[in-house]
């Protein structure tokens, strides 16, 4: 078996990859133990085949994981608390009656203060737990958003104004494979017992119902990844006018429709 | 009894570099180890459900590393490697591990196995960035390519491992494979020679 160096970039990323063996393993192994320069190439060929872990769907952990590392971590530091043992049978005498009752008294006012603390505390804690979540949901709709965007299977499709009901355009982006879409236009505020609805329409069966919303003061209008399923092929989206809250099925005007290409 | 642990101190770490923060994690600062974890954990816990499809045994995975990190982070050499990189790396190690019930093959100890990762990956927009280019790349791999990788990457598959799963020649596979690669290494500005283009 010779000892040369690995003659290809992709030889250290399919090290790296793990996707060697036998023969094709031992050989390269042998020579990383050897050789500076190509341990430095297997380093920098595990940073590239690292890269592949980005196309794993984004994901976030409940936010109990981070609490239960970070009670980990304080529960090694805390020093083991001290235990009060009993006292021995001794000729009692007033000091060290006097010396017991004082320590007493004091892990009494200690106690209630570490309780009033905790209870602190633990306001403390929900409120940042609470706030974290906020911050959680909004990171996974941030990063739903650049998959949409990013992906180069999303389609935008022009929705047309249907007047009287509408008179500027309206647009949406959807990616059938992640199930998710954006709509933005422009419409007229409705009266109070109305509201808009999009749709998707499928090619065969009946529109599919993706959000309610209604127009701000402005004329904007949007609707961000709503729940809808993934994997259908619309022919066509549209915004109609629908009794205040939306329904399961399509009943009024057309504010605004567009086919795909 | 001030209100700790405050928003100022928390914004002050999230800005600082992977290096810095890893130096306070050295001298104990929980802080450090909170914004080390809230910077990466998506990334872990995204790749660790992957590979694993199960959110517990994910979650415990997460857990162990940055415990790892915080117990071992004076081993860490800035020289020497990237801590994302590393994360990465030993997120998948310990997942496939788990998933094909295989002891770990020692590939974990922070100063040793290094991962050079030129990109910084220290704010959402840099990783949503790569995020994007990486997935775009993947979606257009025909459809052979991308089950090859996946195999090998997210299942811990040999080129014979795969050729059975998939019934191709191993031949197939290994072409596959390297194409796949070099489709990868384009979209993400890498030049042949390993460089960022």
């Amino acid at each position: 078996m010779t000892n040369e160096h690995p003659y290809r970039e992709e030889d250290f990323e399919l090290y790296a990859l793990g996707v060697l063996e036998g023969d094709e393993l031992r050989r390269i192994e042998t020579h990383m133990n050897s050789c500076a320069d190509c341990s430095q190439k297997i380093a920098e060929a595990r940073g590239r085949i690292a890269l592949l872990a980005f196309s794993a769907e984004p994901a976030e952990p409940s936010l109990e994981v981070r609490q239960r590392l970070m009670a980990r971590i304080r529960a090694e530091a805390d020093p083991a608390r001290a235990t009060v043992t009993e006292r021995t049978e001794r000729a009692p005498s007033s000091f060290w009656n006097f010396a017991w009752g004082t320590l007493a008294l004091a892990l009494a006012i200690f106690a209630v203060y570490l309780w009033n603390s905790n209870k602190v505390l633990q306001q403390e804690l929900d409120r940042q737990e609470a706030a974290m979540k906020t911050q959680v949901a909004l990171t996974e709709k941030e990063r739903a958003i650049v998959a949409l965007f990013s992906s180069p299977k999303t389609v935008t499709v022009n929705l047309a104004a249907k007047a009287p009901n509408a008179t500027e355009p309206g647009r949406v982006v959807y990616n059938a494979q992640q199930g998710a879409l954006v709509y933005v236009g422009t419409l007229p505020q409705l009266a109070a017992d109305k509201s808009y609805e999009l749709w998707v329409i499928p090619q065969t069966g009946n529109p599919i119902p993706a959000g309610v919303f209604s127009a701000e003061p402005s004329g904007e209008a949007k609707v961000v990844l709503p729940n809808i399923p993934a994997g259908i092929s619309p022919k066509a989206f549209a915004v109609t006018i629908e009794p205040a809250g939306g329904g399961a099925t399509p009943t009024g005007p057309f504010a605004q429709v567009g086919a795909t290409p | 009894m001030s209100s700790a642990p405050g928003t100022e101190q928390k914004n002050a770490a999230q800005d600082q570099s992977d290096w810095s923060l890893l130096a306070r994690v050295v001298q104990k600062d929980e802080s450090a180890l909170a914004a080390l974890y809230d910077r990466y954990s998506g990334l872990v816990y995204a790749e660790a459900s992957r590979i694993l499809r199960d959110k517990g045994a994910a979650e415990e995975i997460l857990q162990d590393i940055f415990y790892q990190v915080w117990r071992t982070a004076e081993k860490f050499d800035p020289q020497r490697g990237s801590l994302p990189g590393w994360l990465i790396v030993v997120t998948r190690n310990r997942a496939i591990s788990k998933l094909r019930k295989r002891s770990t093959s020692g590939d974990d100890e922070l100063n040793e196995n290094a991962v050079a990762c030129p990109f910084n990956l220290e704010s959402a927009a840099s990783q949503n960035q790569l995020l994007g280019r990486v997935r775009g790349a993947m979606e257009n791999l025909p459809e052979g390519q991308r089950e090859a990788i996946e195999l090998a990457y997210f299942e811990g598959m040999t080129h014979s491992e795969i050729a059975s799963k998939t019934g191709e020649a191993l031949g197939t596979v290994k072409t596959r494979i390297r194409s796949a690669l070099e489709v990868l290494r384009r979209a993400v500005g890498f030049t042949n020679a390993g460089g960022i283009a």
